[in-house]
C-alpha cells in the first residue's frame, strides 16, 4: 500500500522551539524599533542645532516630548476618538465590501452593473463630497466612519473578489455534484480559499484609514488627534502639534503592523 | 438498478460570438453494475459527456436517463460519485473531513462510515493528515474514498490516475476494481491509455473528434476479476488492438 511516502509533516520545530523562536523576533523588532527613534532623535536634534531652526519652526525633540508628557491625556482621548473612526470605518468597509464581493459571485450581471458606480465612488475625491458628507451625516464621528469606509472600501473589496474567484473549477463543480446550495458552497470553499486575499485587502486599506479618519477630521472639526494637531498648529502650540504628529504616526505604524502580521498567520 | 441511457445527445457551447460542437448524436447505455471506459483523442468531449451524466449542465438536445430519472434529481438524491483528475482536496480539512464533506453539504449521515472508507482505500492510519501532508496518488484515494462516502449508484472518474506514475497507477488500478466490484455502482472511467482501458473495463467506448462521436463500442469478454497476468494474454492484446484500430483507423491498416 505504500506508493509514495507521505512529506514529511513532522519537521516541524516544537511549540517551544517555536515560542522560543517568536520570542526572539519580537525582541529583534524592538531593538529595530529602538535604533530607529535614536537615529530618528538624533537627526532631529542635529538639523534644528546645525540649521539653527527657531523653534516656531519646528520645535527641538526634548519639547516634543514634554508636550507628549503633559498633554498625555488630550492626546489620548483625541487618539481614542480617532482609533474608534479607523477601526469602525475599516470594520464596517470589511463587512460591506465582503458582501458586495460576495455578491458578485451569484451573477456577473450585478458586478456588471455595480462595479462602475463603485470605481466612481472609488475615483471622487474625498475633499469634494465631503460638504456633503458632513451635510447629511453631522460633524461628529459618523462622518469620519463613512470617510474611513469610502477609502477602504476598495481595495477590501477588489481583494475579496479575486479570493472569491480563486477556488478551481473543479472544486465548485465537486460541490455542485454533491448538491450544495450557492450559499454552501460560499460557506465551505469560496470563504476559506478568499481568506488571505481579504486579509491583504484588510492590510492595504489600513495603510491609509488612520489618515482618512483624520482628514475626516480636518473638514469637520470632529475632535480625533487630526483635529488636535490642526488646533495645536494655529494657536502655535508647534511641541503639541508635532506630539500629535509622532502619535499619528506610530499608531498608523501599529495598525499596519499588526494587519501585517494577521495575514502572514494566515497565509501560513 | 441504475442504468444510464443516453440517447440523441448534442452538447455545443457558445464561445464569444461562435458556437463549438463537443458532441454530437451520442446513443449510449451504460447497464447497471456496469464498468465503462471512455477513450478518445483530447477534446473529443469525454469530460463534457460525464459533466452531462453528473448534471454539470444540461445537454443541447436529446436526454440522459440515470436510473430511473434524469440526472437533476439523481445528483439531487446525492446518487454520483465523481472523481476529478486532479485530487480537489480542500486544503483546511484533514483526511476524514475531506470524506465527509458531501454528507455534510447533503446534510445527511455519511452512508458510508468516513473513517472505513479511508481504510477501504489504503489509508488507515492518515484520517488526520492534512492533503499537503500526503503523496499524489494518497491525494488521489482521498478523493475516491470521497466520491464514495454517499454509496453512489454511478461513478464518474475523470482520467482520475492521468497525473500518476505507471507503477502506481496499476496498483490503483487494481484496487479500484476491488472497490467498484464491492460498491455496486456503474462506472464510468475516462482514460487515455488503451491497456488501462481494456484492462478495467467491460464495455470500451472509443470517441472521435471534431465533433465528438461514438467511433467504436467494444466489448471486452475477459473474466474477473482482472488480474495483471491478464496483460500477457493474446485475447488482452487483441482487444488492445482493436481499441488501437478505432483510434486510429487506416494509420494501422498493414500497407498492402
Ligand atoms: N465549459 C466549456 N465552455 C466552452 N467550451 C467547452 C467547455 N467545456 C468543454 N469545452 C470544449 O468542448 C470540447 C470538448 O472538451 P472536453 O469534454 O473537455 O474534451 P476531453 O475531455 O475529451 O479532452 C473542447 O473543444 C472544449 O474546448
Ligand atoms: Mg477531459
Amino acid at each position: 500500500m505504500a506508493d509514495t511516502a507521505p512529506h514529511q509533516a513532522d519537521k516541524r520545530p516544537s511549540r517551544y522551539a517555536e515560542s522560543q523562536e517568536r520570542l526572539a523576533a519580537l525582541g529583534r523588532f524592538a531593538r529595530f524599533v529602538a535604533v530607529v527613534l535614536v537615529v530618528v532623535v538624533v537627526l532631529w536634534q542635529g538639523a534644528i542645532s546645525l540649521l539653527d531652526i527657531e523653534p516656531f519652526v519646528a520645535p527641538d525633540p526634548l519639547s516634543v516630548g514634554q508636550a507628549l508628557v503633559q498633554e498625555t491625556d488630550a492626546l489620548a482621548v483625541a487618539l481614542a476618538y480617532t482609533l474608534r473612526s479607523t477601526v469602525g470605518g475599516v470594520a464596517l468597509a470589511l463587512v460591506l465590501a465582503v458582501s458586495i464581493a460576495g455578491l458578485f459571485t451569484l451573477s456577473p450581471l450585478l458586478s456588471r452593473a455595480l462595479l462602475p458606480l463603485i470605481i466612481m465612488l472609488r475615483t471622487a475625491p474625498i475633499l469634494a463630497i465631503a460638504p456633503l458628507l458632513i451635510l447629511i451625516f453631522g460633524r461628529g464621528q459618523t462622518t469620519s466612519i463613512v470617510v474611513v469606509v469610502i477609502v477602504s472600501f476598495f481595495p477590501i473589496m477588489v481583494n475579496a473578489a479575486r479570493g472569491f474567484a480563486s477556488p478551481k473549477a473543479n472544486a465548485l463543480e465537486l460541490m455542485h455534484v454533491c448538491g450544495a446550495s450557492w450559499w454552501q458552497t460560499f460557506t465551505r470553499v469560496r470563504v476559506p480559499f478568499a481568506l488571505p486575499f481579504i486579509f491583504t485587502g484588510i492590510r492595504m486599506a489600513s495603510a491609509g484609514a488612520v489618515l482618512s479618519a483624520m482628514l475626516a477630521e480636518w473638514l469637520s472639526g470632529a475632535p480625533g488627534i487630526g483635529t488636535l494637531i490642526l488646533e495645536a498648529s494655529s494657536f502655535r502650540k508647534l511641541p503639541l502639534m508635532w506630539a500629535g504628529v509622532v502619535v499619528s504616526m506610530i499608531t498608523a505604524t501599529a495598525i499596519y503592523g499588526l494587519t501585517v502580521w494577521m495575514e502572514r498567520r494566515l497565509s501560513r | 438498478m441504475t442504468e444510464i441511457a443516453i440517447s440523441g445527445v448534442s452538447k455545443s457551447f457558445s464561445l464569444g460570438k461562435g458556437e463549438i460542437q463537443a458532441l454530437a448524436d451520442i446513443e449510449i447505455t451504460f447497464p447497471s453494475g456496469s464498468f465503462t471506459a471512455l477513450i478518445g483523442p483530447s477534446g473529443c468531449g469525454k469530460s463534457t459527456l460525464l459533466r452531462l451524466i453528473a448534471d454539470v449542465f444540461p445537454p443541447t438536445t436529446g436526454s440522459i436517463r440515470v436510473g430511473d430519472h434524469g440526472p437533476d434529481a439523481a445528483r439531487l438524491s446525492h446518487e454520483i460519485g465523481f472523481v476529478f483528475q486532479d485530487p480537489t482536496l480542500l486544503p483546511w480539512r484533514n483526511v476524514v473531513e475531506n470524506v465527509r464533506l458531501p454528507a455534510e453539504v447533503a446534510k445527511i449521515a455519511p452512508r458510508r462510515d468516513p473513517a472505513a472508507l479511508t481504510t477501504l482505500v489504503g489509508l488507515a492510519g492518515f484520517e488526520e493528515a492534512r492533503p499537503s501532508q500526503l503523496s499524489g496518488g494518497m491525494q488521489q484515494r482521498v478523493a475516491i474514498a470521497r466520491a464514495l462516502a454517499l454509496d453512489p449508484k454511478v461513478l464518474l472518474m475523470d482520467e482520475p490516475f492521468g497525473a500518476l506514475d505507471e507503477i502506481t497507477r496499476q496498483r490503483m488500478n487494481m484496487e479500484l476494481l476491488r472497490i467498484w466490484k464491492e460498491s455496486g455502482a456503474t462506472a464510468v472511467l475516462v482514460t487515455h491509455s488503451i491497456s488501462e482501458a481494456v484492462f478495467m473495463a467491460d464495455t470500451v467506448v472509443v470517441l472521435s473528434a471534431n465533433p465528438g462521436r461514438v467511433s467504436e463500442v467494444i466489448s471486452v469478454d475477459l473474466p474477473r476479476p482482472r488480474r495483471l497476468d491478464l496483460m500477457r494474454d493474446a485475447r488482452f492484446n487483441s482487444y488492445e488492438n482493436k481499441v488501437r484500430e478505432a483510434l486510429f483507423g487506416d494509420d494501422m491498416k498493414v500497407p498492402a
